[in-house]
């Protein structure tokens, strides 16, 4: 019981932990900074434009992978329809002397008639 | 600190001039850098010189990612999860020899600042200061840095668990720990 009315109060052990800090912060000796010369200026400079230059980068190659998938999608779709112009004409050839055997029944029949 | 979170959030809204930054990063400088040194050294237990070297970093990668502030969350948290992260990934790289706690003890700019007029108090503080530091620099990294958040910045339990990435009923106990051993140190202390 004795011991316990000794214990330190916790807003004392608390104000303690505080003051201790308090005192470490109060002896940091930080010359400001860095930031302000002109070195490290001149890098903060350089880091903010080689990040516009990555974003300009960026977009440009996303502008030429546009314009060379239209290309490509121009160039597919031509070579589509002239794909199918060609099947079509081979489908035509096929059928041309089988036209031309009916025109050669219908001459003879005409021929006969006139015989 | 309210101030600052305004300042930001104008420098976020605005156009991100380097004027702004470098206003709004004086705020954060001002308010901030000696917080940050006594963390770091709290945290790594390195160097004085090293401690200094790693505050500017801390500082200067704040600089750099001040546009990346959400000021939703508190500026606070998001500083001190900066240094921790920066802590850690220097502690990683570099496995320097952790300071011996006499050397710590010894530091030259580690002069206490005595707050009492009286000189036999300023004998007990002196002592008790001792005392403190001892206890203080047998705590482990992840204690320190919960005892400088919580009784020096007096963080909440939430935001001490956002930072450190520990529950928030670990961080309770663990403060309640640091409080009783303390008082039981200095109970031994007050017997002698």
């Amino acid at each position: 019981m004795m011991k316990n009315s000794r214990k330190k109060p916790e807003h004392d052990v608390d104000r303690y932990i505080y003051e201790h800090y308090a005192n470490e912060a109060g002896n940091v000796r930080l010359r400001f900074p860095l930031i302000k010369s002109p070195a490290v200026s001149q890098n903060a400079d350089f880091s903010l434009r080689r990040n516009k230059i990555i974003d300009y980068v960026f977009v440009s190659f996303l502008a030429v992978a546009a314009m060379v998938c239209l290309f490509f999608a121009d160039s597919f779709t031509r070579l589509e329809k002239a794909a199918g112009e060609y099947y079509a004409y081979k489908e035509f050839d096929k059928k041309i002397p089988e036209a031309l055997d009916h025109v050669k029944t219908y001459i003879e029949i005409l021929k006969r008639q006139e015989d | 600190m309210d101030d600052i979170v305004r300042q930001l959030t104008i420098f976020l809204n605005s156009s991100l001039s380097r004027e702004c930054r470098d206003r709004v990063f004086e705020s954060v400088w001002n308010e901030y850098h000696k917080k940050i040194h006594v963390f770091t050294g709290a945290m790594t237990g390195v160097r004085r010189e090293e401690i200094d070297d790693m505050t500017q970093d801390i500082m200067l990668k704040v600089y750099h990612s001040l546009h990346r502030y959400n000021p939703v969350y508190s500026f606070s948290t998001w500083i001190y999860t900066i240094a921790r992260n920066h802590c850690l990934d220097r502690l990683r790289k570099k496995t320097a020899p952790v300071e011996n706690m006499e050397i710590i003890n010894n530091r030259e700019h580690a002069q206490p600042v005595i707050l009492t007029e009286n000189p036999a108090e300023q004998v007990i503080s002196r002592e008790t200061e001792h005392v403190i530091q001892e206890f203080l620099n047998s705590l482990d990294s992840t204690d320190k840095q919960i005892s400088f958040l919580r009784f020096f910045e007096k963080l909440s339990y939430r935001r001490i668990s956002r930072i450190i990435g520990i529950p928030e009923g670990t961080i309770k106990y663990r403060v309640y720990t640091i409080r009783s051993d303390l008082s039981a140190r200095l109970e031994q202390y007050d017997e002698k």
